[in-house]
Formats: C-alpha cells, sequence, structure tokens
C-alpha cells in the first residue's frame, strides 16, 4: 500500500553537498587565482632584479673600458714626456744640423702594446654584456624565475645564425666565442632574454597593428585609421608588400661605444660625435681633466696626456656612440603649453637631472613563462602565458672642477657608472617579447608565403592575422569615415571635456607601467 | 532551501570579495613599480585600473557607434584573462582587453577611457584610488589603493549591508549595492629619484 506522505528531507540533503561543492569549487578557484598572481608578482621581482644586475654588468664593463682608455693615456703620456727630452736633446745639438734624424712620437710608444689593449677593451666591450646576461639569468632564478626552454631554442638559433655571421668581427673568432658561451648558458638553463631586432617599418611588425585588429574585432575601429591604404588595398596575404625576413639581431645589452682614430683635418684635431664641447671650450676643459686625472698621475707622469693622445694618430680608443647624446624624451608636462606636439613625451613627472640626461647603455630584458592553470584546468596544457619587461641603466657622471657633467662630455670613455637603477620601458632602444620576436621571425615568413593557413595556431598575433582576414574592410572605412566627418563628436579623436583637470596636459607616451 | 541558497551566494560574494582582494594586492604591487620609475600620477591612474580589471566589474566601452557592447563574457567572469596576455582568450572582450594594454596605457587624457572602460570605474565611489606617500629618508615610495568593490550578487544585503552602501552602474542602470572597502599597501624603491629632478609632489 503507497505510503500517502513519503519522507522529502534526503531532497535537502542532496541540495546540501551540491552547495558544498560549490564551494570547495569557489575556494580551488580563488587558490588557482592566488597561484597565478604569486607567479606573476614573483616574476617581477625576478625580471627586475635581472635587469638591475645586467645594468650592473654594463656599468663595470664600461668602467674596464675606461679604465684601459686611461692606462692607454697614461702609457702615452710617458711616452710624451720621453719623446721631449729627446726633442730637447735634439734640438740642443743643432737639431738637423746634428745629422741625427728628428725624434719621432711614434718610436717613443709601442703600437702592439696599444694594440692589445685596444684588443682587450673589445673583448669587453664584446664579452662584458654577455657576462651581465649570465649573470642576469642567475639572478632571475635566485629570485624564483622559471626556465624558459622557448628561450633556450631561440638562443640555440640565434648562436647558429652568429656562427654563420659572415660580418666583420670585433676580433678573431668573436662570434664562435659568443655562440659557445651562448650555448653553454643555454646548457645551464636561461629565464631572461633580451629581444632587440632592427624592425623595418611594416605593419606586421609593429605591435600597435595587431592591437588595432583586436579593436576592430571589437566593433572599434579607430587605431585602424593609420591603416587606412592597408584595408582599402588588401584582398588577401599576397597584397602585403614583401618583408625583409633577414632581420639583424642586436647584441644583448649592447654598451653603444664605438672605435675611434685621432684625426688631424684643416680645423684641426677631429673630436668624438658625441663630445658635448668643440673647439678651444672642448681643447681647455679636456686638456684641464686628462691632466689632473688620479689614475694617470699614478702611472708617475700626467703632464703630458693630453699631448699624448692627440699627437698618437695610429692609435686607437674607445669613445660613446652618439646614442649617448640623445637625451631622454621630454615629460610630459602639466599646462605646459610650450611642449611641441611633434615630439612624443614620455610621462614622467618631471625632468632627468643633466648629469643623467643621455641615452646610451640599457639592459633591457623580457621573460615568458606558462603557469598552469591550476586544479580547476580541464588539462596540462591549459596554461595561463605571463610576461614582463624591465629596464635598468648604469648611472654615472664626470667630476669637474667646474661641476659634474654626463659621462660622454669628452666623447672618450673613462671610468664613471657607479650607480644603477630600473628606468621606464621606454627608455632606448626596444626590446620584444619573446611571443613577438618568435611571431615575427619564424611565423610571418610562412604567413606571407602561404596565407593564413600557414600560421601557427599557438600564437596570439597569428590568430589575430586570421582574425584580420575575417574583418569587413568596407563597414570599418564606413564607420572611419562616419566618425571623421563628425566635426563635434568623432569619437577618435575626442576633445578634452575638461573631466580631468588635475593632469592638464599629461600626455600617454608610455607603453606600460614598467 | 532558502537558507542553503543563503549560504551557497554567501559562499560566492565572499569568494569574490577574496579575489578581489588579490586582484587589488597585485595593483598596488604594478603602481608602486610604475611609480619608482618616475611616471606621472595619469600613468598611475591607468597602471592602477588596468591591473585591477579583474575587479572593474563589466565592461562600459568600446561601445561603438551603436552604443552596444562587444559580446562575449564580461571581465569580472574571465579573472585570467586580465591577469595574463593568454594565447586563447575565450571572448572578445578578453581578446580585446589584453590585445589593448599598450594602446590603454599610450592613450591621452581625452582618449583613455574611449579605450577601456568598466562599470565601476564610473561612479567615484566605486572606482580605483591610489595615493603615493615618498619617504625621503630611505628613498622609498609608499603605495596606497583601495577601491569600493560593490557587492551585486542576490542575497548580499544579507551578508555585507551593514558595511556600507554605494551607488553603482551595471549595465546601465544604477543600483544601490553593500559594498567591501579593499584597501592594498606596496613598497618600493623610489629608483627616479637619483635621475629625476625634484619630487612628485
Amino acid at each position: 500500500m503507497p505510503n500517502p506522505h513519503p519522507r522529502k528531507s534526503g531532497q535537502a540533503i542532496i541540495f546540501l553537498m551540491v552547495v558544498m561543492v560549490i564551494g570547495l569549487l569557489a575556494v580551488v578557484w580563488n587558490f588557482d587565482l592566488h597561484r597565478v598572481i604569486s607567479a606573476k608578482l614573483r616574476m617581477r621581482n625576478a625580471g627586475d632584479s635581472a635587469a638591475m644586475a645586467a645594468a650592473r654588468w654594463q656599468g663595470h664593463s664600461l668602467n674596464m673600458i675606461g679604465d684601459l682608455n686611461l692606462i692607454q693615456a697614461a702609457i702615452l703620456s710617458l711616452a710624451y714626456e720621453e719623446y721631449q727630452d729627446a726633442l730637447s736633446e735634439w734640438e740642443d745639438a743643432g737639431g738637423e744640423a746634428s745629422g741625427e734624424p728628428e725624434p719621432e712620437f711614434e718610436d717613443y710608444y709601442d703600437l702592439a702594446e696599444m694594440e692589445a689593449l685596444h684588443e682587450l677593451r673589445l673583448r669587453i666591450e664584446f664579452v662584458g654584456p654577455l657576462a651581465g646576461f649570465a649573470v642576469a639569468q642567475q639572478t632571475a632564478f635566485n629570485n624564483g624565475a622559471l626556465p624558459d626552454p622557448r628561450l633556450a631554442a631561440n638562443l640555440v638559433d640565434f648562436a647558429a645564425d652568429l656562427r654563420d655571421e659572415v660580418a666583420r668581427q670585433p676580433y678573431d673568432n668573436a662570434f664562435d666565442e659568443y655562440a659557445d658561451l651562448l650555448d653553454m648558458l643555454v646548457f645551464r638553463g636561461v629565464a631572461v632574454s633580451s629581444y632587440s631586432l632592427r624592425l623595418r617599418n611594416h605593419p606586421l611588425t609593429n605591435e600597435e597593428f595587431y592591437g588595432a585588429i583586436a579593436q576592430a574585432l571589437a566593433d572599434w575601429w579607430c587605431p585602424m585609421y593609420a591603416y587606412r591604404d592597408e584595408m582599402e588595398n588588401y584582398e588577401d596575404f599576397e597584397s602585403w608588400t614583401k618583408l625583409d625576413t633577414e632581420f639583424r639581431y642586436n647584441f644583448m645589452f649592447d654598451l653603444q661605444l664605438d672605435e675611434f682614430t685621432m684625426t688631424l683635418s684643416t680645423d684641426g684635431y677631429d673630436i668624438p660625435n658625441s663630445a658635448m664641447l668643440d673647439g678651444d671650450d672642448y681643447t681647455e676643459e679636456f686638456g684641464d681633466f686628462i691632466t689632473s686625472n688620479e689614475v694617470i698621475e699614478a702611472f708617475g707622469s700626467s703632464g703630458f696626456a693630453f699631448e699624448g693622445m692627440l699627437e698618437a694618430l695610429d692609435v686607437e680608443w674607445h669613445v660613446y656612440n652618439n646614442s649617448w647624446a640623445r637625451p631622454w624624451p621630454r615629460p610630459a608636462e602639466y599646462d605646459d603649453e610650450t611642449n611641441p606636439r611633434r615630439l612624443k613625451p614620455l610621462a614622467i613627472h618631471s625632468r632627468v637631472k643633466t648629469k643623467y640626461n643621455y641615452l646610451g647603455a640599457v639592459s633591457g630584458i623580457s621573460m615568458s613563462a606558462e603557469v598552469g592553470r591550476g586544479i580547476l584546468a580541464s588539462s596540462d596544457n591549459e596554461t595561463v602565458d605571463l610576461s614582463y619587461r624591465a629596464k635598468a641603466k648604469p648611472f654615472g657622471f664626470l667630476n669637474l672642477d667646474a661641476g659634474q657633467e654626463p659621462p660622454h662630455y669628452f666623447g672618450f670613455v673613462f671610468p664613471a657608472f657607479e650607480e644603477v637603477r630600473l628606468v621606464h620601458f621606454d627608455i632606448g632602444n626596444k626590446v620584444l617579447s619573446g611571443v613577438f620576436y618568435e611571431h615575427v621571425t619564424r611565423h610571418l615568413e610562412s604567413y606571407l608565403d602561404r596565407g593564413p593557413e600557414a600560421t601557427n595556431p599557438q600564437c596570439s598575433y597569428c590568430q589575430l592575422l586570421v582574425k584580420w582576414e575575417e574583418l569587413n574592410f568596407q563597414d570599418g572605412l564606413e564607420w572611419l569615415e562616419r566618425a571623421y566627418n563628425d566635426d563635434r563628436n568623432n569619437p577618435c579623436d575626442p576633445e578634452d571635456d575638461g573631466y580631468d583637470p588635475v593632469w592638464g596636459d599629461a600626455g600617454g607616451g608610455a607603453t606600460g607601467g614598467s | 532551501m532558502a537558507l542553503l541558497c543563503l549560504i551557497l551566494f554567501g559562499i560566492l560574494q565572499v569568494s569574490y570579495v577574496v579575489a578581489a582582494r588579490n586582484v587589488i594586492n597585485y595593483a598596488a604591487v604594478a603602481t608602486a613599480r610604475a611609480a619608482s620609475v618616475g611616471l606621472n600620477d595619469f600613468m598611475l591612474y591607468k597602471v592602477s585600473h588596468y591591473a585591477a580589471i579583474p575587479a572593474a566589474g563589466p565592461i562600459y566601452t568600446p561601445q561603438g557607434f551603436t552604443g552596444e557592447r562587444p559580446e562575449g563574457e564580461s571581465a569580472g567572469a574571465l579573472f585570467s584573462n586580465a591577469l595574463s596576455r593568454k594565447k586563447t582568450p575565450r571572448s572578445s572582450i578578453g581578446q580585446y582587453e589584453v590585445a589593448n594594454a599598450q594602446t590603454y596605457h599610450l592613450s591621452s587624457t581625452a582618449e583613455y577611457n574611449t579605450i577601456l572602460d568598466y562599470d565601476n570605474w564610473q561612479r567615484e565611489e566605486t572606482d580605483i584610488h591610489f595615493t603615493v606617500e615618498e619617504d625621503d629618508k630611505l628613498d622609498l615610495l609608499h603605495v596606497t589603493i583601495e577601491q569600493n568593490i560593490p557587492l551585486v550578487l542576490p542575497f548580499s544585503r544579507a551578508f555585507f549591508s551593514h558595511l556600507n552602501t554605494v551607488k553603482a552602474e551595471r549595465n546601465g542602470e544604477d543600483g544601490t549595492y553593500p559594498a567591501k572597502l579593499i584597501r592594498a599597501k606596496a613598497t618600493i624603491e623610489d629608483h627616479a629619484k637619483l635621475y629625476l629632478i625634484g619630487t612628485r609632489d
């Protein structure tokens, strides 16, 4: 006989269990989120410390090169003193009438010794930053960085390219030795990269183009205004202008130096291009500086250092290249009506001190790692891709009688670098993220040859190129036309409505927080 | 049954607050790092906001000419999209947020909120606020970030209404919700002090 009052209390237990499972999932979800954020924070610390360590080595390398320049000047100073004595004796003996040949300055120093010093400087210039690259790896690992196998593969490729490189080498076997050191680093594990390529101006090698595609996908076409021509003329992947895919690498943490030989011209002596002075000012101040230098004085004779440097016309020196003479970007200043908008300002809060207002050597790093999504991941392959970029820079100045001046004040490299600080990522040469580097060097060629079907499905930039093919360009062009025909309410060029008076003309001018 | 529903939404709401705390902590670190290299207050505003997108509620712009939001899941629903560059963001919004990090940071005062804007940033009381204090003796910067997170899940009043309430926008409509004030602090060395003239003030 059926029970007219069936028991219902069991249903609540089922619901309670559902609630408990959802509660547990919420806890695990938070745990996973915390894990990802912790990994991001660790990567920030590791990246910053690696950039600082590399910059410290840049400073050490520059100081060592500067010391060798000073030692060379000291040797030439001693030689010039001997030469002067010999010249006096020759003149006292009657000069030409004595029948003895007139003493020549180059006979009083050993050119081979000068060349040995020069090669030593070249080796420091080339390998010193690579040592910084190695130190950056160790520093990053000490701060919790994870090894990056894709970076290791890229470095092996780079080493192989270097071995095939036919360009002039700074010294014999330089590229082979560099490649061997890179291979050794890869063997020990790497986490920090410093991808830097000399890219030509082409939409496909410009990260902003990919951002514009993403915005167009969300029906926001403003950034595509810069690519109107491409939208109007694009038919398929063969419409792209062909790209030179033989990319030139920049070496890691390049010190931005040149080799220099003193030459005589009709105006006098040629001085390094990066020097901040010219003419009599240069001669006077440089003479005072070099003859009163402690290192040169320690060698026993400093009085002739200036003459020795000027007149040793077959001796090479290390000088700063023109990048040292480039100042930092102007700060976007509040209510600064004099700021010319043609020059993109950097959104920093004030100007750079004169003694530090140079670019030159900057150590830029980028890191990337894949972190498992955690307990709630549906498979082991489900990862969160973390990336971080940072830059640091060696800072120094020359102490002169008149005050403190930038290191490149005289153009010659002298030991000056005592400090290292983090700088914003937009300072100095561009460093690419690993993902974009791989996209440009590996994926673009096959895309340009065979179209979107040949792109890498794991590459986010490739995916955006696939989406680019799917965009309705006609709609986009009409959208832009409507926007730019509306003078009063153009969403792509909005007028400041005064909502943010606190910031004034604070500018945009910085690609990110680091 | 009603009690169990209450508990269920309570768990979800607390979980959301804990996650938001994590995100605001991260935003404080990101903002402190930006301040340490001398970025101006406008940049700090953008950095603090971009880093805290997961706690920003549904996306508000871009809306295009039609005023319609792009299709896809809301930012709050997919924290990890905004936390990192994913290879395959699950939604068009996620892809948009990640791909436009640079454009957003480069934008001017007139442009930034046409690129990314969210419901919680529409009102002063639910927006993110930051302060930077300089410690001249130790060359340190102390950065504090705070945000009133509106709690919009059903039954949230039962748990949080005693804290405080805020007016917030949700999907274009104003409402009054209980809110949890989340505050995070980060301290970092002031690197820019060596090479920039003057101070942040």
